[in-house]
């Protein structure tokens, strides 16, 4: 098989109230605070201030964090022309968590007040605008919904990115938040191999490997044929 | 490796095919209504473009059970048949893949429950599955919800699959509805207007939203490939990384899709015949996308706005309005901008106010929407490249 040019070089996981970056567990923390609480204090803790972040929706909080750890160094906008980016995200809920609240705004006509504000974060497709504001990324980008994150998918809309346009660096992943609150978040940076940062690891760009850290699978195995 | 169209059908408040939408757009006519309060569908006063569903349903019936489906099912179900009915292409093969674009699906199941298991419902991708597990076909299906470029965003993406030889055949649906949702929605955002919608007009004053489904069959097998052989060239996609809910002040995003556009195709805006622009009639819309023409030097070339007639369809947009710009390739005649009297953007571009005839070789759709987002493709005649 063709060695691909382009190895997965860094990735970041919101889950169970736990952030992992790069394999290394950030934080931990017990269930208990809501994930708003939860995110708000983690963004407090460990992100300098941005005052647009207290304006997003949850949907966008989440996908906002997850993206502010994987660039976070600022690697890829040094590295990188703003057009040269991409930003393909996936979930199976929409927005359905906003688009919700924004109904218990209308749903009554005695009591009807919708919300603007509220309104414009019932487009999941507006966490990748957040995105592209707070790091400056103005390439290629697309929203896509599924039952469940489609790896093989991923990888070949992103393969196709690089193939037919000028795309030299994909975000990429998996950001899913229900109406009960009940989150995922991965996403993960994917460039060529000459222009990563100089770091002990990376993985091969292959559905398989999204797989693998997705679910935080044994990856020895990835190590050693391609590490 | 080509991007063909094999087959095209749209259901609007102008009618249920290509050269029914297209007639009445050709003799100016707008399915834009205002409605009055308490109407069935939409609770608020607004103008809006509602599709005939006491029409669709009488044709669904014929070949389905109403009950089981939404009304969003039933007009994309119902699209797809017209679209694939004078085409050998199979939609049940592996080689074919469907593309749902939509931004809210059924949303109107919001807060109800127990009809047609609206929990689910609720899920984009599930609307996908209803529609292509109608068919037979095999794959998942692929569903894009990108704001209002998610229609051109479908196209493109269906095209790169096919340039790509992943797929032979791609079914692109774009649908939307003009719930109270959506209505409730952007009249908070004082966003619509009170009168039917006056694109790129001096005195626009705001949006009218529309409903509507549109199929677009690509495929990369030329025997499949109808008549005239139009193809999709190409196109990009590119964010303004500025506001959410704004345009960009000098038109970045949508100037970059130009200039990618053209670039990836090896195309010369010299060579662009018309322009479909987005043109949704609000004031930083339309003044956006002005400066964005202008800054690519495409401030002369004949620019259109479908907006007048059949509203905001928004993640069907991109979808129909590419299916009246091919007709209208196929016929030589290029629509006029519906609502427009007197021109009126921050830059002075070649808006019609009257339809153009003569031969179209090459045509370019633009989109953009909320988050920042833009997206163009470019249509041209086989034989002109």
């Amino acid at each position: 098989m063709k060695r691909s040019e382009q190895r997965i070089s860094r990735y970041c996981l919101i889950r169970n109230r736990k952030i992992v970056l790069n394999e290394k567990t950030l934080i931990e923390e017990e269930p208990g605070a809501d994930l708003s609480t939860f995110l708000s204090s983690i963004y407090k803790t460990f992100r300098p201030e941005y005052s647009k972040f207290y304006k997003m929706d949850l949907l966008s909080k989440l996908g906002f964090l997850t993206a502010d750890f994987l660039l976070d160094g600022d690697h890829v906008q040094n590295t990188y022309g703003a057009n040269e980016v991409a930003i393909l995200i996936s979930n199976s809920q929409s927005s359905l968590e906003t688009d919700n609240r924004f109904q218990q705004t209308i749903a009554d006509r005695d009591a009807y007040y919708p919300n603007p504000a509220l309104f414009v974060y019932t487009l999941p497709s507006i966490l990748i605008g957040e995105i592209s504001i707070k790091h400056q990324i103005k390439g290629e980008s697309a929203f896509f919904i599924s039952a469940l994150p489609d790896f093989d998918f991923m990888h070949q809309y992103a393969d196709t990115l690089f193939q037919t346009t000028p795309t030299k660096a994909v975000i990429t992943g998996w950001i899913d938040l229900n109406i009960n609150a009940e989150y995922e978040a991965a996403l993960f940076l994917i460039e060529n191999r000459k222009q990563m940062e100089k770091r002990k690891r990376s993985w091969t760009f292959a559905a398989g490997s999204f797989s693998d850290l997705f679910y935080e699978r044994n990856l020895e195995k990835d190590e050693l044929f391609h590490g | 490796m080509k991007t063909y169209i094999a087959g095209d059908n749209m259901i609007t408040s102008l009618g249920f095919s290509t050269l029914e939408n297209f007639s009445q757009m050709k003799e100016g006519i707008t399915g834009i209504k205002k409605l009055k309060e308490n109407n069935n569908r939409v609770y608020l006063k607004s103008c809006v473009s509602l599709v005939d569903v006491e029409r669709l349903d009488t044709i669904f019936t014929d070949f389905a059970d109403t009950s089981h489906y939404t009304l969003l099912e039933r007009m994309a179900i119902t699209s797809v048949r017209y679209a694939v009915e004078k085409t050998d292409l199979d939609l049940a093969s592996p080689k074919t893949l469907f593309i749902l674009s939509t931004t809210k699906g059924n949303i109107e199941f919001i807060g109800k429950r127990g009809q047609l298991n609206s929990e689910n419902r609720l899920h984009l991708w599930h609307t996908g599955r209803v529609i292509s597990s109608f068919f037979d076909n095999p794959n998942q299906p692929l569903v894009i919800s990108n704001a209002c470029i998610s229609g051109l965003l479908a196209i493109l993406t269906g095209h790169r699959l096919l340039t790509l030889g992943r797929f032979e055949n791609i079914v692109v649906i774009g649908a939307d509805l003009a719930t109270e949702f959506v209505v409730a929605g952007f009249q908070s955002l004082k966003a619509m207007s009170k009168t039917i919608c006056k694109p790129f007009d001096k005195h626009r004053s705001g949006l009218s939203l529309g409903e509507g489904c549109g199929t677009l069959l690509l495929t990369s097998n030329p025997n499949l490939a109808a008549d005239e052989k139009i193809v999709v060239r190409g196109g990009a996609s590119a964010n303004d990384a500025n506001h959410i809910s704004g345009p960009s002040r000098n038109g970045e995003g949508l100037f970059n899709v130009i200039e990618q556009t053209l670039s990836s195709t090896s195309e010369s805006g010299d060579h662009i015949d018309v322009i479909s622009a987005h043109g949704t009639a609000t004031v930083f819309n339309d003044d956006m996308e002005s400066i964005a023409l202008d800054r690519a030097c495409l401030n002369s070339i004949p620019t259109n706005s479908l907006k007048g007639y059949i509203g905001h369809t928004l993640g069907a947009a991109g979808v129909l309005e590419s299916i009246i710009t091919i007709q209208a390739m196929r016929e030589s005649l290029f629509p006029a901008t519906k609502g427009l009297r007197t021109r009126g953007t921050v830059k002075k571009i070649n808006v019609l106010k009257t339809n153009l005839r003569g031969p179209l070789n090459h045509s370019l759709k633009l989109a953009a929407g909320f988050g920042g987002c833009n997206a163009g493709i470019l249509i041209s005649k086989n034989e002109t490249f």
